[in-house]
């Protein structure tokens, strides 16, 4: 999994899987916490399509956390009001690039996650797809 | 009757503070916030929309914190987000980029991805069906429906359908492109900042990108009165809905340690594309078609028109002189929360100032006495 896809996957798994996680990889890594976690605002911007004219569209609200482990970072923005979520997320997130041992799990644990996403998208696909209209001729 | 200054009531308006926050929790059969999502969607999707925040779980509290009442949640949604650090800006996300849960074009029979109804009450008869208030078994559905965004969606009768193609559902307004109606897409979006009215105040004229966002803002009942205004005759506003969208726009930051682009989730739209005509003149070559761009939070359509239809009007070279085309006029009256703080306001004591008015009637009085009394 490439490292951008990972912060929709900590914001798709389980809460109390990627905090059990995190403590795991705790147990025998060291991690200082840079930022946050902080509950905050992400203002989405949209692109208008005539004029492709950026536009602030609405805020919602986002958790966000950065962890340093030696030389390398770990970071996590998730949507919604979780600080543990994130301060989890960027644990994870340096554990994969230090290649933790534990790593191998971590992203077994994320692809699952994206996995039920694309599960939940596709049942959620499944109950309008049979609203297509299909046009018959009569004339 | 003289004015003399007074104070009191404390301990009364405490009472009254306590019949509010008993109204939702002193009760047999009490709300839980869980069940707002999934039960009162479009009421919570109106709430973040006017509140100018996508949070559920917010959204949830907002609703029933406030019994309700929409414009009063957005009003609660738009006072806690000033408690929050903006933490920055996402990248601008396209419709292109929407997973589309519904989609039509009332202008265009024949679609490239074709005509998908999604969850729509549009072609139901409008009656009330008495069997919502009889008790079910829980796993009993009312109608068979399946939910799009709800999270107590039925589980579809058919096998999971194959997902469609990236591009299955192109622009509707790529047709007119194509066909020359409607001015070519520009290769690169417009640089300029995008104006911030959560940061600056307004200032007129104002620039299209802050006029999107007070309408994406805007309150649904104004904004369809205004549109609705507009068609009927008072500003010429009947365009054609090119398409008309739901589906999750994805909400996309950059990275902070590597700089790419990053999606860390989805946030469920509305967009309405309205199709504007009779742009073309003699005097140039201007394309036939505009079009006004109408984009909210969640399933609220009416409001995507409304704001698609007042977008459309704001945008007119050749103004009428209708309300909906003034800008000022427009963006100052469709705010929630600044309206109805303005009109609510009336009901605080106006003791002073209605005193002033009755002494400077009793004097105006005295006049036109005594000039009657003069002959």
């Amino acid at each position: 999994m490439e490292r951008e896809s990972r912060l929709e996957a900590f914001g798709l798994a389980d809460e109390a899987t990627l905090v059990g996680m995190a403590d795991d990889v705790l147990e025998d890594f060291e991690v200082e916490v840079t930022r946050g976690p902080t509950v905050g605002l992400l203002m989405v911007r949209v692109e208008e399509p005539s004029e492709r004219l950026p536009f602030n569209f609405t805020e919602v609200t986002v958790s966000e956390a950065e962890v340093a482990a030696g030389d390398h970072r770990g970071y996590a923005m998730v949507m919604g009001k979780s600080p543990d979520r994130a301060v989890a997320g960027a644990v994870l997130d340096a554990a994969l690039e230090a290649q933790h041992p534990l790593s191998p799990r971590i992203e077994t644990m994320l692809s699952d996650a994206v996995a039920a996403g694309e599960a939940e998208w596709q049942r959620r696909w499944s109950t309008v797809a049979p609203t297509l209209v299909r046009f018959e001729d009569v004339t | 009757m003289g004015y003399s200054s007074v104070r009191g009531g404390l301990e009364a308006i405490g009472h009254a503070e306590q019949l509010i926050a008993g109204a939702v929790t002193d009760t047999d059969h009490e709300v839980g916030v869980e069940q707002v999502p999934g039960h009162l969607e479009l009421l919570l999707d109106q709430v973040m929309g006017e509140g100018g925040l996508y949070d559920p779980q917010l959204g949830a509290l907002a609703v029933k914190q406030a019994e309700g009442d929409p414009l009063e949640a957005g009003f609660l949604l738009r006072a806690y987000r000033t408690t929050l650090p903006r933490l920055g800006y996402s990248v601008p996300s396209s419709g292109r980029d929407t997973r589309v849960l519904r989609r039509i074009s009332s202008a265009f029979r024949d679609i490239p991805g074709g005509q998908l109804l999604g969850k729509t009450r549009d072609y139901t008869q409008r009656l009330i069906d008495f069997g919502l208030g009889q008790k079910r078994a829980p796993s009993e559905g009312s109608n068979g429906t399946g939910e799009v965004n709800g999270a107590h969606a039925t589980q579809p009768a058919e096998p999971l359908a194959p997902l469609p193609d990236e591009d299955e559902f192109p622009l509707v307004i790529d047709v007119l492109r194509a066909e020359g109606y409607m001015a070519p897409e520009p290769s690169e979006p417009v640089e300029d900042e995008p104006f911030d009215v959560t940061r600056e105040p307004l200032r007129f004229p104002t620039r299209r990108s802050a006029r999107l966002q007070v309408l994406a803002r805007g309150e649904t009942g104004a904004m369809l009165s205004l549109a609705y205004a507009g068609m009927r005759g008072y500003g010429g506003a009947h365009g054609y809905i090119g398409e008309l969208r739901q589906g999750d726009l994805p909400v996309v930051i950059s990275h902070p340690v590597t700089g790419k682009h990053a999606r860390i989730g989805r946030v469920p739209v509305t967009e309405s594309y309205q199709v504007v005509g009779g742009q073309a003149t003699k005097a140039d070559e201007r394309p036939d078609y505009t079009m006004g761009y109408g984009i909210v939070t969640g399933r609220n359509e009416r409001k995507a028109i409304s704001m698609s239809i007042i977008d459309g009007s704001l945008k007119k070279e050749h103004k009428t002189g209708a309300s909906i085309e003034d800008e000022e006029y427009v963006l100052h009256h469709i705010d929630a929360v600044e309206a109805m703080g303005f009109v609510e306001h009336l009901k605080l004591p106006h003791y002073v100032d209605f005193q002033a008015s009755l002494q400077r009637t009793n004097s105006v009085r005295k006049l036109v006495q005594a000039a009657r009394s003069n002959g």
